[in-house]
């Protein structure tokens, strides 16, 4: 599209990352936001704040409990607590679909429900899927944003002759032109590897969905014969004889445990739950390891005695290293803020690529009397701001609502939900209302909605940053201290940004009569 | 980039439309085909079958990005929208040719 081929790069990358440039953030700000889903999970459920440092527990004591929550011929679960994920929990299907029942992993009483989808429910999904259901859309159009950062990242190393000086170079001009493409230049270059290796292990997780025609010429039955074939899942009919009762659980775990080389449980599962045939499945922690190891152990329910160990080829092994690389749920803080870091680094590219855009072509926009500058700015402000804005509604209103709350037929998580995707439609329409000004206003709101919600939580579970430290709920104390951090950049950007606005009218101002005379 | 002086004469809004076109479905269609064609290869040499398809997946993203940049800098638009067809079509031949004429 160009006369040479770094002008063809440059035609691609402008325009691919503008067109692509909305969903790129929103994938990248939920991705962000997901390497602490956790943490979002417990503010967001104050009833699973709960202490836990990985002390064994034994689910011996659950098995009753788990046979009168689940319907007798459906399997049920007991998912495994971790420090990050403090509340044990039994799953079963239920009257609504999959039901979860908390406890408390020490004293193994039960816990209020966990109300909110947070973290893992709705911005964990978001991220691969942005909950478009239909046709399987969203996964489709996230993948594709991941193939398109790949090729944004080459084209945009190619356009760029001096890479290393650009990784140096910051102006802070007047010409707020110059400023953003050194910005994008330079959050572009830092992050660069971890750009590419996210977006590169991000679309391998789903491979088999994005590559249907290599699973159709492998695999009899389509994607269900590549799950039985690569992870090698074991199974065995039901028998519809009643059958002994349900051995012990932590016998069966202390067996995967020793195989697996002191690796912590992660789940465990009953199939067929009465029957002659039932079987137990045993799956280890994700947390241990780089790696998400699905490496089950099968027992028959009632003797214990091992069915099958799951074995897993090299080839998959690496396709699972790719993946964990890019969950990021396994132990290790400093990654995981430095991954959190680089996140918000790839928030800010794509922010600067979109103002690049604009401010590039505002004077010849204006001149030409076109309406492109003005539509991609207000699509940016919604696009980008309004996706933060719509996060931290989602907090507060997560704070507001009262427990059992429903509106309009949803449940609260779905009011939730509904807030999250009204705040981001508005801000869109704001920011085609106000334009330029849109970016000071919703950085006060953003500010606002932040101490708003630190407030919030202290008011409503007691739970204050000083409190939740001392009593060691972490991930409590952290939100709120993230949030304050992210309240008080809100303030410095938009009293910074008024000001710039207040001093350009005023210069205009003097200006005028000035150049009157002159002509 | 737009206002470039050496940016060639507007081209007309078709042929743009031909060009993403190429970019986001022939580059893919040309490596889903690619990837078809590798796992059929490799089973027929005896791999195993996740191990083939977990292999030329992965490669298969690294293609499709590489033949849509491609796809994005070519010069001419009919030489390129000709060999993503015929990349699409040998592919696809290659990967689902044994299994309609009863092999494999």
């Amino acid at each position: 599209m160009g006369a040479t081929f770094r002008e063809s790069m440059g035609w691609f990358h402008t325009w691919a990352g503008l067109v692509i440039g909305p969903l790129l953030f929103a994938v990248f700000w939920t991705g962000t936001l997901c390497v602490f889903d956790r943490e979002i999970d417990r503010w967001m459920n104050p009833s699973t704040r709960l202490v836990y440092s990985g002390e064994p527990v034994a689910i011996d004591g659950l098995r009753t409990e788990a046979g009168r929550l689940s319907s007798r011929s459906t399997p049920w679960a007991i998912g495994m607590p971790t420090p990050r994920d403090p509340a044990l929990w039994i799953g079963y299907r239920g009257r609504g679909g999959f039901e979860r029942t908390l406890f408390d992993p020490l004293t193994l009483n039960p816990v209020a429900p966990a109300e909110s989808w947070g973290g893992t429910r709705f911005f964990f999904p978001f991220h691969h899927t942005l909950h478009l259901k239909i046709w399987n859309l969203g996964t489709w159009l996230t993948g594709l944003a991941g193939v398109a950062m790949m090729a944004l990242c080459i084209s945009g190393v190619i356009i760029h002759r001096k890479i290393f000086v650009d990784f140096f170079t910051l102006r802070r001009s007047r010409q707020p032109q110059r400023l953003l493409l050194d910005l994008h230049n330079t959050t572009g270059t830092l992050g660069l590897l971890f750009y590419v290796i996210m977006s590169f292990s991000g679309v391998t997780i789903l491979a088999s969905v994005y590559y249907p025609s290599g699973v159709w010429v492998a695999f009899e039955g389509g994607r269900s014969g590549y799950v039985r074939d690569t992870y090698d899942v074991y199974s065995r009919p039901r028998l519809n004889e009643p059958g002994p009762p349900l051995g012990s659980l932590d016998a069966m775990v202390a067996t995967a445990r020793d195989a697996w080389g002191g690796l912590p449980p992660g789940l465990v599962r009953v199939f067929h739950p009465g029957d002659r045939n039932s079987y137990v499945e045993v799956r280890p922690s994700i947390e241990a390891e780089v790696a998400m190891r699905t490496d089950p152990f099968f027992f028959d329910a009632a003797t214990g005695k091992t069915l099958y160990r799951t074995y897993i080829r090299e080839t998959t092994q690496a396709q699972q290293f790719l993946t964990g690389l890019h969950f990021a749920q396994f132990r290790h803080w400093t990654l995981r803020w430095l991954y959190f870091a680089l996140g918000l680094l790839g928030c800010v590219l794509i922010v600067t690529g979109f103002l690049f855009w604009i401010e590039s072509r505002r004077k010849a926009h204006a001149a030409a009397g076109w309406k492109g500058v003005g539509f991609v700015e207000g699509l940016t402000v919604g696009a980008t701001g309004g996706m933060v804005l719509a996060t931290l509604a989602f907090f507060v209103a997560n704070r507001l609502l009262p427990s059992g709350a429903t509106f309009m037929g949803g449940a609260r998580h779905e009011v939730e939900i509904w807030v999250f995707f009204a705040v981001w439609v508005v801000s869109f329409a704001h920011g085609w209302v106000r334009r330029g000004a849109a970016w000071i206003d919703q950085c006060w709101l953003a500010a606002g909605l932040c101490v708003l919600a630190v407030v919030l939580n202290g008011a409503t579970t007691g739970d204050h940053v000083v409190r939740a430290w001392g009593d060691g709920k972490w991930a409590v104390a952290g939100m709120d201290i993230v949030l304050l951090t992210g309240g008080l950049a809100a303030t410095v950007t938009a009293w910074r940004l008024q000001r710039r606005r207040q001093g350009t009218a005023t210069t205009r101002l003097r200006h005028h009569p000035l150049e009157g005379q002159s002509s | 980039m737009a206002r470039d002086t050496s940016t060639p004469a507007p081209v007309g809004a078709g042929k743009v439309v031909v060009r993403v076109l190429a970019i986001v479905f022939g580059a893919y269609a040309a490596s889903a085909a690619v990837v078809a064609a590798g796992v059929a290869t490799l089973i027929l040499a005896g791999v195993n079958k996740s191990d083939a398809f977990t292999t030329c997946s992965i490669v298969g993203f690294l293609l499709y990005t590489g033949l849509a940049l491609w796809a994005a800098s070519a010069r001419r638009l009919v030489p390129l929208v000709a060999c993503l067809l015929i990349i699409t079509a040998v592919g696809a031949g290659i990967g689902f040719l044994p299994t309609w004429i009863g092999g494999v």
